[in-house]
Parts: C-alpha cells; sequence; structure tokens
C-alpha cells in the first residue's frame, strides 16, 4: 500500500516543530485589531506584546495579508447544532492542518511543541510561554491538572473519554515544570497525537475561573448559589458539554483559548462570538490574529430558509447544512448574492448496511453469502444514481475511505461496483432463489417472498436515492420496501437487533483508524453485524454472538488491536492497510456513490478562504484551515 | 351569569390536570427518551460514552417511573410556578417560552382581528349582492386562498419578495434588531415583518369566513323578520347589520376557543418555512428531540388558551344573542 501522507504525522512529533516555532522568534513587533487599540489606550486592556506569549503561533496566510475588522455572518440549527460553530474555534492542543493536495498533517496549536518516546507510551508537552486563558491569566500545568484530575476525576459526573483510558488503565499525567508535562500511557498509543487531533479531549480547564463551581474547592453553600444563579438544578449541571459553566458555548464568562468568545449564547436567535484579545496566535507579519472581530449565528428552522438567506447575500461562509442537491440554485445566485460556491473534497460514501446477523435468520443467513451481497451490489446502477440524485457531481464507488484519505485501498472502492444485471440474477439463480410462482419476485430457502425492508433515518437519508435502489433490486426479483423512521427508533432497532438493513453514510474516512467502528462492526449507524458488534463491545446484550470460526472479522479485531497499540505510526498504518484488503476482499456493505463536492457558500468580501481540502469530521471540517486568517474585505 | 362563569372556571382545573396527564403521557410514548436522542447525537459526531449518558440518566429523573417524573413536574409548577428544565437548551421553560409566547399571541391576534376586519364585511357584501362582479371576485380569491397550501403561499410570496424587492421577509425582525432590548425602532421592524405571516396564516381563515358568512347572512335575508323589519321602513344597512348580520355572527363566536389552538399549530409549517420564531416550530422540535418539560408546558400553556378562548366564546354568545341561555343545573 503507498501511503504518501502519513509519514508526517511521526515526524511532526519531533523537534520540526520547535524549530519552526523558534525561527519565527519575534524580532518583529506586534499589531492587533484597531478595537483593542482603543481598549489599550483607554488603559482597559495591556498592550499586544504583553498579551501574545512569548513565542505566539505563526499562521501563514492562504492568500494575502488580511485587514483587521467585520462580522462573518452564518446560520445554526438550534440548541443540538453546538458543534458547528464550536468547529469553527476548537481550544485544541493539537491542529490538523492541510499541507497540499490531498495531504494533511497536525502541528501543535496552543502547545509550542510535543514529542514522543521511541515505543509511542509517553509524551511530552510544551505549553507556550506566556499563554494567556481569554481572560488574561496565565495558562500552566496547574490548569492541566485541573482538568484531568478535577474535571475528568471521580469526584466530577463527568468521565474520563476513551482516548485517555486502555481498557481499565488511565493515562498518567504528570506536570514536569509549570510548562512541560507528559501523558503516560502502560501500552503504546500510536494514534494519540493524531486522535487529540479530532476527539473532543481539550487537555486543560481554566482552573482559577472554574474551581469555584467544583466540590474540591467550594463549599456546599457555595455549590449551591452557583446552581442557582445558572439556574440549574444542581452544581453537576454546570459541568459537561452543555455544562452551563464549563460549556465555552453557553457561558460568556469562562476562560477559553479559542480565537473568539461567546458574549450572546443560546437560546437567542442570534449567538454572537467576539475576539479573544488574549488569543496566542500571530500572522506573518506579526499581526495578531484573529482578522475577523465577530462570529453572528443566525438561527434557522427549515432548509429553505437558509437557501434564502444564502441567495440574498446573508451567508459569509458556510457548508454546514447546505446540500449538494441545491447546487444548481446555488450557483444561479451568486450574481445576486454577492458570492460564490467553493467545492471541498468530501469523503462520505452513502452506503446500505445489511445485517448479517439480523433476527431474520433466513435473510442473516443470506446476507452472510458473498453470492448474495455481490448480486445486491452489482444489480445497482450507481451512474444512475449519481446522475439523478446527486447531479453527476459525486462518485459512483463501493465504500471505503475515498482517494484523499491517509489509507486507501483503490481495490475496495472498486469492487462490485460495476453495474451487471445479468450477472446478479445468475447469482442469485446460483443460490437456488427463484421466483417460482410467476409473481416477479424470488423465493426464500423457506417459501416465502425474498424481499428487504431497508430502515432510514429523516436524518441523514436521501429518500430518491433509496427508491431508485428499491428499483433495481425489483428488477432481480429482490422485493424491497422502505421504512422511513426518527433517528432514535432507527437506533433502538439497530440497538434491539431488530434491523434487517440500515442506511447511513461510510463517514471519517479521512483517517479511519482514528474510529474505525466501520470496519469492526461496532458503529450503531452502520449495522451490517450487529450481533457480532456487540460481541466485541462486550455489553452485555443477550443476542451478542462471535461471528463464525472462520470469520474474516476475527482478523480484522486482531489488526485493529495491533494497529491501536502498535509501537509506531507506521506500523499502525501498515495494519490498517491490511484491514481495508480484509474487505476488499467480498465487501460487507452496498457502498453506492460517495466523495461528492461539498459546497462552501463563500461571499466575495471573505478572503484568504481556499479551494479543494478535504472535508472530514477527523480533520475538524472547517477547522483544517485556520479560520483566525480569514479576513472581511473591506 | 357570574356563577356560571365561576362554575366553568372551577371546571379549569379538573380538565387541566387530565390535559397535562394525557400529553405528558403522549409525548412519552415514542421510544426512548431525551437522552436516546442525545445518544444519537452524539454517535453521529465520534463523541458517543455511554457512561456520561448513564449519568445523565440518573442526573435527570429518567430511570424513574413515569407517574414519579409526572407527579415531581407538576407538583413543581403548582407548587412554585416552575414548568421544569429544557434539556436541550439547558435552561428552564420558564426563561425560555416567555418571548415565543408573547410573540406568538401577538401574531395570532393580530391575524384573528384582521382576519374578521377583512372577511366580515366581503361576506356581508357578497350575501347582500349575490351572484354580482364583486361576489365572484370574492369568491374566486376565497377559494383559491382555502386551496393553497399556507406553507406553500409562503414559499411563493417569500420567493415573489425576494424576486421583485431583493428584500428578506422571512423571520418576524431584521438581524440587527434580534438580539436588541426593545424599544420603537424595533417595534417597528417587527410591524414591517408582519404583514407576510398575516397574509398567509390569515389567507385561508378569511377565505372560509368569508363563505360562512355569506352563506348564514344569505339565509337569514329570506326570514320573516327581514321583512318586517323593512316594512318598518328601517334604512337598509340598519336592517342587515341589526338582524341578520348579529344571528349569523354566531358560528363565529362559538369557535373563537377552537380558532386559538388551529392558529397556534396550524401555524407550524408556516412558522417554520418563514422562521418564525414563535412557539409552534419550538414546540414540534421539542417533540422531536423529546425534550418533555419543554414540550409538556406548551401543549399547558396551549390548553389554557385554549379553555379561556371557550369561555369567552360562550359569554359573547349570550350578549349577541340573548335567545340563548344558561340552564340552571
Amino acid at each position: 500500500m503507498r501511503n504518501p501522507r502519513i509519514r508526517k504525522f511521526s515526524s511532526i512529533a519531533t523537534p520540526i516543530g520547535l524549530a519552526f516555532a523558534l525561527l519565527s522568534a519575534p524580532v518583529l513587533s506586534f499589531e492587533q485589531a484597531p478595537i483593542l487599540v482603543e481598549l489599550v489606550e483607554a488603559g482597559s486592556l495591556p498592550d499586544v506584546d504583553e498579551r501574545l506569549p512569548k513565542v505566539p503561533r505563526v499562521i501563514t496566510p492562504y492568500n494575502e495579508i488580511g485587514t483587521y475588522g467585520g462580522t462573518w455572518r452564518r446560520a445554526f440549527k438550534g440548541a443540538s447544532d453546538d458543534r458547528g460553530p464550536q468547529k469553527l474555534m476548537e481550544p485544541r492542543i493539537v491542529r490538523f492542518v492541510q499541507t497540499g493536495p490531498e495531504q494533511f498533517d497536525i502541528e501543535p496549536a496552543w502547545a509550542s511543541s510535543y514529542e514522543s518516546n521511541e515505543t509511542s507510551t509517553e509524551f511530552t508537552f510544551h505549553i507556550r510561554e506566556g499563554l494567556k486563558w481569554s481572560d488574561g491569566h496565565l495558562v500552566t500545568t496547574e490548569d492541566v491538572l485541573f482538568y484531568f484530575e478535577d474535571v475528568l476525576g471521580d469526584d466530577n459526573p463527568w468521565p474520563w473519554p476513551a482516548l485517555m483510558t486502555q481498557g481499565d488503565t488511565r493515562a498518567v499525567i504528570t506536570a514536569v515544570d509549570d510548562l512541560t508535562f507528559t501523558v503516560s500511557f502502560a501500552e503504546p498509543s500510536p494514534l494519540f497525537i493524531a486522535r487529540l487531533g479530532r476527539e473532543y479531549v481539550w487537555m486543560a480547564s481554566p482552573k482559577h475561573y472554574l474551581s469555584q463551581f467544583h466540590p474540591k474547592y467550594a463549599s456546599a453553600d457555595e455549590l449551591a448559589a452557583a446552581a442557582a444563579s445558572f439556574e440549574v438544578g444542581g452544581w453537576e449541571d454546570l459541568w459537561g458539554r452543555r455544562g452551563k459553566a464549563q460549556s465555552f458555548w453557553l457561558n460568556p464568562d469562562v476562560p477559553t483559548l479559542s480565537p473568539w468568545t461567546v458574549t450572546v449564547p443560546p437560546p437567542a436567535e442570534q449567538v454572537i462570538f467576539e475576539r479573544n484579545p488574549y488569543y496566542y496566535a500571530v500572522d506573518t507579519d506579526g499581526n495578531q490574529l484573529p482578522y475577523i472581530d465577530q462570529i453572528s449565528h443566525d438561527l434557522f428552522q427549515d432548509a429553505e430558509t437558509l437557501n434564502l438567506w444564502v441567495a440574498q447575500g446573508r451567508i459569509d461562509l458556510q457548508q454546514r447544512h447546505i446540500g449538494v442537491g441545491n447546487f444548481p440554485f446555488l450557483k444561479e445566485n451568486e450574481a445576486a448574492g454577492d458570492y460564490e460556491v467553493v467545492i471541498w473534497n468530501g469523503l462520505e460514501v452513502d452506503t446500505l448496511w445489511p445485517n448479517q446477523t439480523t433476527s431474520d435468520t433466513v435473510m442473516a443467513e443470506l446476507f452472510q453469502q458473498a453470492d448474495f451481497r455481490e448480486a445486491l451490489n452489482i444489480a445497482i446502477d450507481r451512474e444512475t444514481v449519481n446522475d439523478i440524485v446527486f447531479a453527476g457531481l459525486a462518485t459512483p464507488m463501493q465504500a471505503g475511505p475515498p482517494k484523499g484519505s491517509a489509507i486507501y485501498n483503490e481495490a475496495l472502492v472498486g469492487k462490485w461496483a460495476e453495474y451487471d444485471v445479468d450477472r446478479a440474477n445468475t447469482l442469485l439463480d446460483g443460490l437456488g432463489l427463484k421466483d417460482r410462482g410467476g409473481d416477479g419476485y424470488r423465493q426464500r430457502p423457506d417459501g416465502k417472498t425474498l424481499e428487504i425492508v431497508i430502515t432510514t433515518s429523516l436524518f441523514a437519508s436521501d429518500i430518491n436515492m433509496l427508491e431508485l435502489i428499491s428499483e433495481f433490486w425489483t428488477d432481480i426479483g429482490v422485493k424491497t420496501s422502505l421504512d422511513v423512521v426518527e433517528r432514535t427508533l432507527y437506533l433502538d432497532r439497530v440497538n434491539a437487533n431488530e434491523i434487517m438493513m440500515g442506511h447511513w453514510p461510510m463517514g471519517r474516512a479521512a483517517f479511519f483508524l482514528i474510529d474505525a467502528g466501520s470496519y469492526a462492526a461496532t458503529l450503531s449507524d452502520q449495522p451490517w453485524g450487529v450481533a457480532w458488534g456487540e460481541h466485541r463491545l462486550g455489553r452485555g446484550k443477550e443476542f451478542a454472538t462471535a461471528p463464525p470460526a472462520d470469520h474474516m472479522l476475527h482478523d480484522v479485531w486482531e489488526a485493529l488491536d495491533g494497529a491501536l497499540t502498535a509501537s509506531s505510526q507506521d506500523e499502525a498504518m501498515a495494519l490498517g492497510a491490511d484491514i481495508l484488503e480484509m474487505h476488499a476482499q467480498e465487501p460487507n456493505w452496498v457502498g453506492v456513490v460517495g466523495a461528492a463536492p461539498n459546497l462552501f457558500i463563500r461571499s466575495n468580501r471573505m478572503g484568504n478562504f481556499p479551494s479543494g481540502f478535504i472535508r472530514d469530521d477527523i480533520t475538524r471540517d472547517i477547522g483544517i484551515i485556520p479560520t483566525e486568517q480569514l479576513y472581511i474585505k473591506n | 351569569m357570574t356563577g356560571y362563569i365561576i362554575r366553568r372556571i372551577l371546571w379549569f382545573v379538573p380538565t387541566l390536570l387530565a390535559v397535562s396527564l394525557v400529553s405528558f403521557a403522549i409525548i412519552q410514548l415514542p421510544p426512548g427518551d431525551y437522552l436516546t436522542v442525545l445518544e444519537a447525537q452524539m454517535g453521529a459526531e465520534g463523541d458517543y460514552n455511554p457512561e456520561v449518558v448513564a449519568r445523565l440518566r440518573e442526573r435527570f429523573g429518567f430511570d424513574q417511573p413515569f407517574i414519579v417524573q409526572y407527579g415531581k413536574w407538576m407538583w413543581a409548577m403548582l407548587a412554585h410556578g416552575d414548568l421544569g428544565y429544557s434539556f436541550e437548551w439547558r435552561v428552564p421553560v420558564s426563561s425560555l417560552i416567555g418571548e415565543y409566547l408573547a410573540l406568538t399571541v401577538v401574531v395570532t391576534a393580530a391575524t384573528l382581528i384582521a382576519t374578521w376586519v377583512i372577511a366580515l364585511p366581503i361576506g356581508i357584501y357578497s350575501a347582500v349582492r349575490p351572484y354580482s362582479l364583486f361576489d365572484y371576485i370574492a369568491t374566486i380569491i376565497g377559494f383559491v386562498g382555502k386551496a393553497t397550501p399556507n406553507f406553500l403561499l409562503a414559499l411563493i410570496l417569500m420567493w415573489w419578495a425576494y424576486d421583485t424587492f431583493g428584500a428578506d421577509v422571512s423571520g418576524l425582525f431584521s438581524p440587527e434588531y434580534a438580539n436588541a432590548p426593545w424599544s420603537w425602532a424595533k417595534v417597528k421592524d417587527l410591524v414591517s415583518h408582519m404583514w407576510l405571516p398575516l397574509i398567509v396564516l390569515g389567507t385561508s381563515g378569511a377565505a372560509s369566513l368569508i363563505r360562512q358568512m355569506r352563506a348564514n347572512v344569505l339565509d337569514e335575508l329570506q326570514k320573516p323578520y327581514v321583512e318586517a323589519a323593512r316594512a318598518q321602513g328601517l334604512p337598509e344597512w340598519r336592517v342587515i347589520l341589526r338582524y341578520p348580520v348579529r344571528v349569523a355572527l354566531n358560528p363565529f363566536l362559538s369557535t373563537i376557543g377552537g380558532s386559538i389552538p388551529e392558529l397556534f399549530s396550524g401555524a407550524v409549517t408556516t412558522a417554520i418555512v418563514l422562521n418564525l420564531p414563535m412557539a409552534g416550530p419550538m414546540l414540534l422540535r421539542a417533540l422531536v428531540s423529546q425534550d418533555m418539560y419543554l414540550a409538556g408546558s406548551f401543549i399547558f400553556i396551549l390548553s389554557v388558551f385554549t379553555l379561556i378562548g371557550t369561555l369567552i366564546s360562550d359569554i359573547l354568545l349570550t350578549l349577541v344573542d340573548p335567545r340563548i341561555r344558561f340552564e340552571e343545573a
């Protein structure tokens, strides 16, 4: 397997990051936004040199040095859409960056550098000297220890994330000095840094502010008063992802390390973020970032409203909730709305998931036959689906990481993707599935009509595509019906192993080892072997069973365990490539089309936004570009 | 009369309790709860941790039996006026729904008044001059208005306004006023955004009102007492307004109570399409995400409005039509 871009991950952990930072050491004098100059002159804010760390992070703008000011207008869909706004400004210690076409990398963000030992068991991080929270307090290893011992500790309702544990053993975090700390694992964790770029593990919390809400530091009375002032039932509600004190999306007072901080939090109709005057990055000319003063998120309910806002020029930059099916409409209105549709490459593949362990045992046995899955696959004319449903913009393919992903297997994405009805019919005949009643449908071995029920949830699906597929399968004598259900019902059915065939895109392909559930049968959205996946997860479900002794899943799980504890990233990558090769023999699912373009609406006044990047959850969607260097043209 | 009103108000209590119990039960009917929804979201974002969900389940009391959850909610509402907590928005329900309800009441009331002001005169005129040119025009507009689904009308008007004026007509406020405190300028902004929801929400209501009014008045005009009034030498407009119209008003007054929830719920699709910050979309959203106290509170308040509306229409009926008398029980 050729994996061109991956060697980068390990090399970055070496002193290169540090050398890069030292090279740009501040001989420059720093500049700042005009609205901050006013505050400095009024004496309410220290000058920019005192606010920045000794060695700021230097971000190279994509096109040109920007100008300060302005508001970036976008839209959000409600309380559950909090990840959208957050992905523009996650306070990460390391961040994914795109380094070339189909190439990405990881860089230290609020750490100045990091390194790992030979065996990938210990990782050392260096905090930027003079790094400050958004209220001006210094960031030290105290804040790191506070995060791990108290925020994620045993006295708090919030558990440790999977990334920081191996089985029942937690990582050990040690403060070497005020600015240096180590994370040690019992077993090697070669993907730790890459996963840190994606998982929701922030590595530090502002102790000087948040400790007042913690039982270790505050009395019961103080906690009760704090809960009352935030209008929640108890101090526990102040913590966690949507905790009223901890969440940087809900609490304007919590200090953060993000380029912007919330000033008007939800449930407002218009949520506002404003610049963090202590943000630690500068551009190549020494201008403190971000350029943009303010981000406003307008609440919308219906996709058509957002489309109209786009056409009216009310959106400056947004991809979330913009559907590829609206491409013609969005292009038509470019001039009227004074924007441009910028295309990034998506890595999702629309996929059907035959549950090979479904409670209908006859169907389960059929799905386990490679010939049956092949017949279902090659009976679909993927070109037609692409033309009709995706305006010809996507790629007909089998489900697997598309081109541009860190680990790519050409054989997998091409397997059983050619349209061949005759062969499909021959295969089904060969399995003894014949139409004996003359009604156009084949019969199953137990005499019932061969029928597949596809369950899909309103959340993600494209009903047009599924209706086309039903027709293709009806053509080869397989009766197909659709069951469109609410998202929670979909998951309920998966969790009870009652689903026969699911529909959900395969995603997170950029670097699939970070979240390999699609291949290990452990993702509930992608139910191709629910009972087997539950066996692996060991959650005590009654129906959980091990796959047959010679089943490929055993090899996949072994390789996956090996990859997660390999002593180097290269070794992990090689095992990841093996996993794809195993799936490329006889794919367990029915991938249809994928790698569809992702559309960004970029107003003509928005500068420094690149095109042609990869958009994937792993690399944090739009967060792969430093949003700090975007600017509003005057 | 006073005794009747007091008795009716006393009946509110058991009615509301029954309604709240049933609606709370219906909200809980779909499989799963708010945390299943949260699990789904977390799964989609690769952020799923079963331990988080288990701790939240305990925290929010979802592991308790239905009747205990209901009892706690009711008790807090009756004893402290506390409507509960919105899990999704993480704020008390009472601080969340105030403005939405207020705007809903404003839009609903304005729609109701506009509908009446437009529809009643047209209906009366159509009845007095049936099969005239004006009657045909009003009838055509009425039928078209009745037959066009509200959301479609909303989409068409939005597109038309955008295409013709390039104007932003969605929402109830311009972006610069969305978060602004209330001021004269904000009120003017609200009024300038109201015309579209008024047209969309009012059209079908006005259409059926015109038809009903026309039919009712036509019926009454044939009756001998109209003849008698004319014979007395009363001016024509006075004959019509004083007698047939007054009688024809009966059916409308008796439907005030019903039209309030209809406007609330009938406005949901329209409000979603027009992006109006009203109660309907928020109720729908709360139901989908199984945010049960938020949804329950909306339905509860809606029931209160309906009961009050029914009471008002009963009182108005007796005032307008002396033939209606209350039977002493």
